[in-house]
């Protein structure tokens, strides 16, 4: 398997504290990782050097096998790195259609026409109805995003994410605070995303069941540190990974 | 609430109605109320120019005064001392309000929202400083005496000395300006400024260069801006340091408020009520800002979605 990422000795501390330390990770094309850890791991801080919403002390990122570390986070959107976040990210404002309509017109670098009505381009039209049916939010296309239920702005934020032609996706805790039915449904989703529109994905969760039934490889972050990778049988019974998690049975 | 079907062929017969009416009462009022339909269109097209900004992108200039001035003093000093040629006239200030407004809002977006609203206050503050001060802009005296232009279109040229010419070509660049904000809302940058006003953070993390894009609309925005001054001092005849004043910043922000921010004739009858509030404020009351604390009280606690806001609620129809 080609390798799509690599991060190579990241750092980041807030003052005493080093969220991340030292870690070097390798991605391969078409992998569906996960990394798991308890709260305060730095799972989230490691996403946030990837896509440069913080910049790392040390530590360098390759993304196809060039270096991203000094680039700014638009530009590594349109390498074809995006995002979710935790606590569900969209424009309130806006409806699901327009929503994704804002990542088309992007990816398409279609933000300065000015004089062209938006709703009029097919492409981008039949592009945002698309994402949009393939998260699920098909019939709330015209819904206000302020508006929908916890578990469909998880969608939407998704959707807004995959809106990007993205071609390594990261998902923070995308089942977060989801009821157990709507967390099989993300799960069976994000797989279909791996599998059907050739996204690489690499996704934080708490909840091990999504963890081990879904994950190709397992990574575990433990006080800022690789504790453990591999697949999900060689983590399971890893000694370091069950005293992380305090005896916790995963 | 009931909801009112509202016929499609409405969406043309409006627009074109008021146009009509404007069109109708250039040729009935005259005098002051003229002056003041005039006054209302330049208002109307400074409150354009701020809630291109504002509403759509989510930045709050207290600044804009900065560029009406631009505006209004360019038009007053090429009147003066180049040629009495209106094109030029205009052409000049947007070039002078582009330089000013490239420098101003290349620093102010930077650094976000607070501090864009407070860097535009006093780079405007700067600016109403030099005007008020320098020997080219007439100090506190201003320029007074400045004429109202003419057309020349090679073939013939048309004078603007008469209040009612005057009227028509203001009429005409307010129409073009309605366009051309109605174009960019629906068009895919309007959208682009939609989505950063939303959010954004979640703006850049899909690939939006948001400083970009602010920028761009800030020197739209202070275009707009720069023409209402270039038309308003040939109107009064006469350049005061009051076009830079902090008040006149606030102008079209009342007048976004009073109509509704979010709707897309908010700032046209915002523009109108707000106007002819204060000019008849102004003669009855003399401290116009006495009466209009209460009214931005009322509207903020109240109507906080303006006034076509608050009929667009209740007629189930964005206006």
């Amino acid at each position: 398997m080609s390798e799509i990422l690599r991060t190579e000795g990241l750092m980041k501390s807030f003052g005493e504290l080093t969220a991340v330390n030292n870690v070097s990770l390798q991605v391969g094309k078409g992998e569906l990782l996960s990394i798991i850890g308890p709260n305060g791991a730095g799972k989230t801080t490691f996403f946030n050097l990837i896509s440069r919403k913080l910049k790392p002390d040390r530590g360098k990122v390759f993304f196809e096998g060039e270096d991203i570390s000094g680039l700014s986070p638009h530009k590594i959107v349109s390498l074809g790195i995006t995002r979710s976040f935790q606590i569900s990210s969209y424009f309130p404002r806006l409806t699901c259609f327009e929503n994704v309509m804002s990542s088309i017109i992007t990816v398409k670098k279609r933000n300065l026409r000015m004089f062209s009505k938006a709703k009029d381009y097919v492409d981008i039209r039949e592009e945002v109805s698309r994402v949009l049916e393939r998260v699920g939010l098909g019939d709330k296309s015209d819904q206000v995003a302020a508006m929908l239920a916890h578990g469909d702005r998880k969608r939407l934020d998704l959707a807004v994410a995959l809106g990007c032609h993205p071609k390594l996706m990261l998902l923070d805790e995308p089942t977060c605070g989801m009821s157990p039915e709507e967390t099989d449904a993300i799960s069976k989703l994000i797989q279909e995303i791996r599998d059907e529109e050739k996204v690489t994905i690499v996704f934080t969760e708490h909840d091990m069941r999504v963890v081990f039934s879904i994950s190709d490889r397992i990574t575990v972050l433990h006080q800022g540190e690789i504790i453990a990778s591999g697949k999900p049988d060689e983590v399971r019974d890893n000694k370091d990974v069950i005293e992380a998690y305090l005896g916790e049975e995963i | 609430m009931g909801q009112i079907r509202w016929p499609k062929k409405l969406n043309k017969v409006i627009p074109a109605g008021v146009v009509a009416i404007l069109i109708l009462l250039g040729l009935l009022l005259r005098g002051y109320h003229l002056y003041l339909l005039n006054e209302i269109l330049i208002m109307a097209i400074f409150a354009y120019g701020f809630s291109l900004l504002f509403s759509h992108a989510g930045y709050l200039s207290f600044g804009h005064a900065a560029f009406y001035a631009s505006g209004g003093y360019t038009v007053a000093l090429m009147f003066k001392h180049v040629h009495d040629s209106t094109w030029l006239a205009l052409l000049a200030a947007l070039v002078v309000t582009a330089i000013v407004a490239g420098a101003i809002g290349f620093l102010s977006v930077r650094l976000g929202r607070i501090y864009f609203a407070l860097l535009t206050l006093g780079f405007a503050q700067m600016i109403f400083a030099v005007a008020f001060r320098s020997r080219f802009t007439g100090g506190d005296d201003g320029l007074p005496g400045i004429p109202a232009g003419s057309l020349d279109f090679g073939f013939s040229k048309i004078s603007l000395a008469s209040p009612v010419t005057y009227y028509y070509f203001t009429l005409v660049l307010f129409i073009l300006c309605v366009f051309i904000t109605w174009r960019i809302i629906h068009s895919p940058f309007g959208y682009t400024l939609r989505s950063i006003r939303d959010n954004p953070e979640r703006a850049t993390f899909i690939g939006i260069n948001v400083l970009k894009y602010a920028r761009i609309i800030f020197l739209i925005s202070a275009l707009f801006a720069g023409l209402a001054g270039a038309l308003f001092v040939p109107l009064t005849k006469y350049a005061s340091p009051a076009l830079a004043h902090f008040e006149t910043s606030g102008d079209p922000v009342m007048a976004c408020l009073i109509g509704g921010l979010y709707t897309f004739s908010g700032p046209f009858v915002g523009a109108a009520i707000y106007t002819v509030l204060k000019s008849y404020l102004m003669t009855a009351v003399g401290n116009y800002p006495l009466v209009m604390g209460p009214i931005l009280l009322v509207l903020v606690l109240f109507l906080r979605s303006g006034v076509m806001g608050f009929l667009s609620e209740r007629l189930g129809r964005s206006l």
